[in-house]
């Protein structure tokens, strides 16, 4: 798609960024200047070995002094335009052979330039990248189900044992006299548990707690409890690598998170901006990359883009009810909370997860300290009463400020706010029910 | 309050029938069956016993135990790449230009997600100050209609463009040089670029060119001339071409002036519903409310003569009613009592009463010269010549009527459009291609119509429906929504307006302009995201626009700016004084010609439905009426004297039927129920047009047709879907108005009027009404009472609001406290609110059956009330009240007064259905909100039963999916479901609901405050209802901030709560309606008491005792 194209060139700066740490952080110090100038200056558009957006350097300055002259390789790099319009001949082949598009001028030395492909031409083979994830990308899967297809297909074969019995009686009581099969097995059964009531009874009971709280943990899903829920993704994505070792912002890809209600699922041409250079992973190969190329139509070997997308189908991990109303950008921009505060450390996670409360007050910085599963309305709440709002203190916005000034007109109201010495986001209404549900 | 009149809401109450006394106790109605909750019938057959019924809970709590297991898993998908100006959960709006051949109005349309799910007025841009209709506001449902054409279509068989265009352009050229005219039959065409498409049509198909050639000075010259064969016939459905024809008499120009109703001291209407749907109706509404500020330099004083009970006759000052007959006799008496010249051989049959009417009119014209307007609703030429007399004689013409500035709408060309019917049917017409119009069913000539259709070659209609012209034409080319596609407009003088499109076309469609071009060969069509008439527009616009202007200095930014704003506010020529120069005699000749009858039918548009193109569109057909308060359904409105002598039920209910007659005019005879309407002129009745669309059943949109009681389409004998409604267009053909002869059908039909759901039950305080007069010398106190209390030992009076019943609400120096002020002066009652609600609320539909039960969603109602000047016995209660309380009123169901009241929850701070609430699923906030939690909710509806104001609604059904509903509710619809508003949840079955005060605008409000550091400001705070009401009637906004507009109107002296002596505290306040009338009954009922007292009979009232009033309650204990 031409739009796709589009948004990809003009996202290449972050790319000189991006490019930085994901290619060449396995690389070991080696010709420090000309590695550097390379990272810098050349590595969002070109790689080593490889053609990218533009060709691929290593041999390049061989190329240059068979085809036009050393010089004009220094004169290329520093203003290509410039030597296209003098009418090089190979600079006019390349510039037309790389869809015409120039290189821009770079301000490097002569010297720089030597260091640079001294650089590139004796930069080791890509070897095992330090980037090592030990811990499985999978997600695993979700556990405990096997109880539940435990229960069932018990389930399954006691209704079946029953049924055949009750067939086989009906059968024999067919043959036998009435009141014979008023005393078939089920009615001694039946006879046994109604003179043994008090045990029956107890077991009973025993048996119908212990299904109520296992239906309990098992629906609890059903009824909005969600923590630790991580569910199986259709690319193996790694928060670990991507947000823990590249260290890139949680906002780079989930970019809506300061301007709307939703944080935002990556759109693929996000990760298209880094995945169009880095098209093999350290752990799972080229193979949940080609994940993402597939939802782009991208092909990684020529570099172009089919027009034919597929949006990538990922499992929704943090579900509110549709009676909810949370907005990202309210918490995130007004509130300043920061990512951890609900949704843990996701440096050390696979692909998205619910944290536990367990998990989330863990970490130190997490101001506020949880009691209620992850995701309910008691965590919220909870949150909401202890989550100080600043409205006193000098340089608060206008709108704070108002909102003080008002308050101060009522003073009753305002001393019982502060009893304990702060003003909540619950006493400024935030445990109102239409300030979530509407 | 007893320093009032007395209020009623339709004809049953009146009559204090033992239906409504009995509806009136209960909140909701009880006559439910247990086997519609099932669901099932066949469950009812079976009988389950108590055994049995055990069994099955204990199965069916483990099985639902067991399926509950299964976790949902929720996918979130993606874009691939995002689009640049769409960010996923936030809205993005787009100014555009709504236009559909009789509605204009410059438009602002949210999209969600690249979906439009909501409409409202643009206030920054436009001559209308952002005034819309309800049609336009609901116009966005159509887009998601499913039963468009999704594709051309020849024969009705679906087919791809290129070949469909490839037929059409060797169609439309053998019809060229068969020598055959080619027509193109449209609406009012207000689009210049069409307009050039259309020339370039007429030069590709112009015909055979003949050429001559002369010798002229021994050199050859070859003169070619066209045959011009291909013509453009403009026609409306109601035409208003009487009015051009006029002035083209006149002041010899055939143009429809502007007119100025903000310069206008005195308005006289001889029926025409400026409010409504007479020509700019927008724009006039809003310049109509700019005048009716009592406080304001001046009020204008507004007469109204009519037959029907019209939106703009409901508010008017003085209302007479005449027959349509009558109307040359009250033009003939302002003529005669403004110019001193009499129109000889008008007859004069009109009651003293109304003579008297008019002539107050008339003085109050003369003594307004230059500042008055006079205006007539009819579309006989010889009327509006002496309507142009009368103007022209009080100076107007200078003032409130500009002609330099003319209307650019309704320019149907009637005497066109007969020929036109006549050449088709004399086989002249080679081809006709129409658009925007749908004369198969408009035409007052439909079926002459028809036939001539058939004699044509080539028929193209291009339509969003396979309508009633549309199926009876060869090729169909699908026309894309308005939402879908590009246009320009030129609706007046030197106005301009874009619309551009604020979707991708749904279907495989495309816009009118680019099948013109395409069949003329000015463009080749590339599919859905062709860029041709967006080319074309653009183009048309740097050649003729760009050049005309100075402030921009580049096309691009021109044309940027004018895409972004969607029009610029054009500098208008003034009005400059006219010579008249028509022929009153021959016109008061051809008036005295007017025959009358028995019974005139006089045919008018509704506000929701309008001229019917819009009938499919479930919330217009479930929007209440404005003054019947009918939905759902067309009917005879009759004066209820009439009804009585002609034996017609004029009760409504569920238990109580209507009438059906016959009415019979010439050729034309329909059925439909009767219902009594007050104000009806006797000797008439009115009949709406719009309805009975779809009667063969044509593929118009589901909401077009009746459904049953368990839902699914009624089945007419014919085994097709029964349309709603009759169609009256061809009454259109006698005129303004037909005479008929009405006969009783015999047979009862029920329609679903919501007048009497949610009675007042006696409480008359809840309106508060004065006159001009009595406004500017009285204290308030007079007309605006306050309710006290007495208390302590010396029973000191206090006023009401210092009583807490219980604890306060800290909501007045706690952060916002948001409040509304809605004036009852300028509330026309024309609904715009009602559907803006709807539609930013997803409000669910109901169907007819359900609205029958009093089970309507609507958040917002609007009540109407019927007035009159006779006090009920002081002191009257209980079942004496229902017995004497209306008796002295029977003269008053036939001349009313109305009030319009929009009523939605007002949010009390003590509010009664929060402390009923047995799981606090209604609670309050510190902002003033009285707050829904759908999830808590039980379902008990004691809120509803406790609420004073009768606006909690009950959800009955699981409207999106139970099967009742598929017919009318659009949440059944893949594509329907796509205008909900993801900020607002979709209420279940089994909660209540009310208005939230739209408290997803006012978080989002706060919410762009707080990111942008800033306190809120004044007027940024708009709910649904009051950013489209068309003249600024409701004001909402921070009640706390006391420097806003909303504190300084509710704090007016004209400002009052209603029922605010149950001690409530709401926080929407209304605003006495003043009348500007000399009403000498009303004078002395509200300065002959004692004001702030208001009651001597009371006596003593003691401590802590609320002193009611007059207020009466059917079951209240009469005295503490």
């Amino acid at each position: 798609m031409k739009m796709s194209k589009m948004l990809n060139i003009k996202s290449v700066k972050p790319l000189v960024l991006m490019a930085f740490f994901l290619v060449f952080l396995g690389g070991k110090t080696y010709a420090i200047d000309g590695e550097s100038v390379f990272k810098a200056n050349c590595a969002a558009c070109h790689k080593v070995d490889k053609d990218f957006v533009g060709p691929g350097l290593k041999g390049s300055q061989a190329r240059w002094e068979e085809n036009s002259s050393a010089e004009n390789l220094y004169k290329w790099v520093q203003n290509s335009s410039e030597l296209i319009d003098n009418g090089d001949a190979y600079a006019k082949k390349l510039f037309s052979k790389w869809n015409s598009m120039p290189m821009p001028p770079q301000a490097l030395s002569n010297e720089e330039i030597d260091a640079l492909f001294e650089y590139v031409e004796n930069v080791p083979e890509a070897v095992a990248p330090v980037v090592a994830v030990e811990e499985e990308v999978k997600a695993p899967v979700e556990e405990s189900n096997w109880l539940w297809y435990a229960v069932i297909g018990l389930l399954l074969v006691v209704i079946i044992a029953v049924a055949s019995v009750k067939a086989k009686l009906k059968k024999v009581a067919g043959e036998k006299e009435e009141n014979l099969e008023k005393v078939g097995p089920l009615g001694s059964v039946r006879a046994y548990l109604w003179r043994n009531f008090n045990y029956s009874f107890f077991f009973g009971f025993v048996i119908v707690i212990g299904v109520l709280v296992m239906g309990y943990k098992g629906c609890s899903r059903n009824i909005g409890v969600f923590d630790g829920y991580k569910p199986d993704q259709p690319i193996a994505y790694s928060h670990k690598l991507h947000a823990g070792q590249l260290e890139i912002e949680c906002v780079y890809c989930h970019n809506s998170a300061e301007k709307s209600k939703h944080a935002g699922i990556p759109t693929t041409n996000v990760c298209m901006n880094c995945h169009k250079a880095v098209s093999e992973g350290s752990t799972t190969g080229t193979e949940e990359i080609a994940k993402i190329y597939e939802a782009a139509g991208f092909d990684a070997s020529t570099f172009k883009y089919s027009g034919e997308t597929k949006p990538v189908n990922w499992v929704k991990v943090h579900n509110l009810p549709d009676h909810v109303y949370f907005n990202h950008s309210q918490h995130v921009v007004v509130g300043g909370l920061d990512c951890k505060q609900c949704h843990g450390d996701m440096t050390k996670e696979t692909v998205a997860k619910v944290m536990t409360i367990e998990e989330l007050n863990a970490i130190e910085d997490n101001e506020i300290k949880f009691t209620r599963p992850t995701l309910t309305m008691g965590w919220c709440i909870e949150c909401h009463g202890q989550k100080e709002i600043d409205i006193q203190s000098d340089g608060v916005s206008d709108y704070y400020k108002e909102i003080h000034d008002r308050l101060k007109g009522d003073k009753k109201t305002y001393t019982k706010y502060l009893e304990d010495d702060k003003i909540t986001v619950a006493e400024l209404g935030g445990w109102e029910c239409a300030k979530c549900h509407y | 309050m007893g320093t009032n009149r007395k209020y009623w809401k339709g004809v049953e109450e009146l009559n204090q029938t033992p239906e409504f006394l009995e509806n009136s106790k209960k909140e909701f109605p009880e006559e439910v069956s247990v086997n519609e909750f099932l669901a099932d019938e066949k469950l009812a057959e079976g009988s389950t016993g108590r055994r049995d019924f055990l069994k099955f809970l204990g199965f069916s709590v483990a099985a639902a135990t067991l399926a509950a297991c299964e976790a949902p898993v929720v996918k979130a998908v993606p874009y691939v790449v995002k689009p640049e100006n769409v960010t996923p959960g936030m809205p993005t709006w787009y100014a555009s230009t709504y236009y559909d051949g009789s509605s204009y109005a410059s438009i602002l349309v949210k999209t969600r997600e690249g979906r439009p799910i909501y409409i409202k007025g643009n206030r920054d841009h436009g001559f209308e100050n952002g005034a819309i209709n309800p049609r336009i506001s609901a116009s966005v449902l159509s887009l998601y209609d499913s039963e468009r054409l999704q594709s051309p279509t020849v024969d009705g068989e679906a087919t791809s463009w290129s070949s469909f265009d490839a037929s059409v352009s060797k169609e439309l050229s053998s019809a060229a040089s068969s020598g055959k005219k080619i027509v193109l039959l449209s609406g009012t065409e207000i689009s210049p670029s069409t307009g050039l498409v259309i020339n370039d049509f007429k030069a590709k198909f112009g015909g055979a060119t003949e050429s001559t050639t002369e010798m002229v000075d021994g050199v050859e010259v070859v003169t070619e001339t066209s045959t011009g064969n291909v013509e453009h016939v403009q026609y409306d459905a109601v035409s208003f071409n009487g009015i051009r024809q006029a002035n083209l008499e006149s002041f010899g120009t055939a143009s429809i002036p502007d007119y100025d109703f903000t310069k206008a001291k005195t308005i006289v209407s001889v029926g025409a519903d400026f409010m409504n749907n007479w020509l700019l109706s927008g724009q006039f509404t809003n310049q109509y409310g700019q005048r009716r500020n009592p406080d304001g330099e001046w009020m204008s004083k507004y007469f109204h003569f009519e037959s029907n009970m019209s939106i703009s006759g409901s508010n008017a000052d003085v209302r007479g009613m005449i027959k349509p007959s009558q109307t040359g006799e009250v033009l003939s008496i302002l003529h005669k009592e403004i110019t001193g010249s009499a129109l000889a051989g008008v007859a004069s049959t009109l009651d003293a009463n109304v003579v008297a009417k008019v002539k107050d009119a008339a003085n109050e014209l003369k003594s307004h010269k230059g500042e008055s307007l006079l205006i007539c609703g009819s579309n006989d030429k010889s009327m509006q010549v002496v309507v142009n007399s009368i103007n022209s004689a009080l100076n107007n013409y200078s003032s409130t009527i500009n002609l330099n500035n003319p209307i650019n709408l309704f320019k149907s060309e009637d005497d066109k459009m007969s020929s036109l019917i006549k050449d088709m049917n004399a086989g002249k017409i080679g081809a006709i291609v129409m658009w925007n119009t749908n004369p198969v069913y408009t035409s007052a000539h439909a079926a002459a119509f028809k036939a001539g259709l058939e004699k044509v070659k080539t028929t193209v209609s291009i339509s969003q429906f396979a309508d009633e012209t549309a199926t009876n034409c060869k090729y169909v080319a699908a026309e894309n929504n308005a939402l879908e596609s590009w246009n320009d407009f030129n609706p007046k003088g030197d106005a301009y307006a874009i619309a551009q499109p604020t979707i991708r076309p749904l279907f495989d469609t495309r816009s009118a302009a680019e099948s013109l071009m395409t069949w003329s060969g000015a463009s080749e069509y590339t599919g859905k995201d062709s860029s041709a008439y967006h080319d074309f527009i653009k183009a048309t616009w740097e050649k003729y626009g760009y050049p005309t202007q100075t402030k921009y200095t580049s096309f691009k930014s021109y044309w940027s700016n004018a895409v972004h704003n969607s029009t610029e506010n054009a500098i208008v020529k003034p009005a400059t004084a006219l010579e008249f120069k028509g022929d009153v005699k021959a016109a008061a000749k051809s008036m005295a010609a007017v025959k009358g009858g028995d019974f005139e039918v006089v045919t008018y548009t509704k506000s929701s439905i309008g001229d019917g193109k819009m009938a499919s569109n479930p919330w217009l057909q479930e929007m209440p009426d404005s003054i019947t308060k009918v939905t759902w359904d067309n009917y005879i409105t009759m004066s209820p004297a009439d009804m009585k002598v002609a034996g017609y039920s004029e009760l409504l209910g569920q238990e109580s039927p209507s009438s059906l007659a016959t009415i019979v005019s010439g050729d034309t005879t329909f059925t439909l129920p009767v219902f009594p309407q007050p104000g009806q002129t006797p000797g008439t009745v009115g009949v709406a047009l719009g309805y009975g669309r779809g009667e063969n059943d044509e593929k118009i949109g589901r909401s077009a047709y009746q459904t049953g009681e368990y839902g699914a389409f009624l089945e007419g004998e014919n085994g097709k879907r029964v349309a709603i409604g009759a169609n009256a267009y061809p009454l259109l053909a006698n005129g303004d108005f037909s005479v008929a002869t009405i006969t009783n059908a015999n047979a009862e039909y029920n329609l679903a009027c919501t007048q009497t759901h949610s009675t007042v039950m006696g409480r008359n305080s809840i309106i508060k009404e004065t006159t001009l007069d009595i406004y500017k010398t009285q204290d308030a106190g007079v007309y605006n009472h306050q309710h006290t209390l007495h208390t302590g030992w010396n029973h000191d009076e206090k006023p009401i609001a210092e009583f807490n019943l219980w604890d306060e609400h800290p909501v007045e120096n706690v952060g916002h406290r948001w409040g509304m002020s809605i004036d009852l002066n300028t509330c026309i009652g024309c609904s715009a609110c009602l559907i803006s609600c709807q539609s930013e609320n997803n409000v669910p539909v109901v169907g007819k059956d359900e609205v029958r039960r009093g089970r309507e969603m609507h958040w917002l109602r609007i009540d109407r009330y019927y007035a009159s000047d006779i006090e009920p016995t002081i002191g009257t209660k209980g079942k004496e009240y229902a017995e004497e309380g209306f008796a002295g009123l029977q003269d008053a169901s036939n001349d009313p007064k109305v009030v319009h009241m929009p009523m939605m929850c007002h949010h009390c701070n003590h509010a009664p259905c929060e402390t009923v609430c047995p799981v606090a699923a209604t609670s309050h906030s510190n902002e003033g909100l009285n707050m829904m939690s759908y999830n808590r909710c039980i379902g008990t509806r004691y809120c509803g039963n406790n609420c004073p104001y009768k606006v909690r609604r009950f959800n009955w059904f699981n409207y999106p999916s139970y099967r009742k509903f598929t017919e009318v509710n659009p949440a059944q619809d893949d594509l329907g479901r796509m205008v909900l508003n993801p900020d607002v949840v979709v209420r279940t079955r089994g909660v209540m609901e009310k208005c939230s005060l739209c408290v997803q605008k006012l978080q989002s409000t706060k919410l762009v405050a707080k990111k942008e550091g800033r306190a809120i400001v004044d007027g940024e705070i708009s709910t649904a209802c009051s950013e489209v009401c068309p003249t600024n009637a409701i004001t909402v906004g921070d009640w706390n901030d006391t420097t806003s507009l909303v504190r300084k109107e509710t704090t007016d002296k004209r400002a009052y709560q209603a029922l605010e002596e149950i001690g409530i505290k709401p926080n929407v306040w209304y605003k006495v309606k003043v009348r500007n009338e000399e009403n000498d009954a009303l004078a002395e009922l509200q300065t002959s008491h004692d004001s702030g007292h208001g009651d001597d009979s009371h006596g003593d009232t003691h401590e802590g005792t609320l002193e009611t009033g007059h207020d009466s309650h059917d079951d209240a204990p009469a005295h503490h």
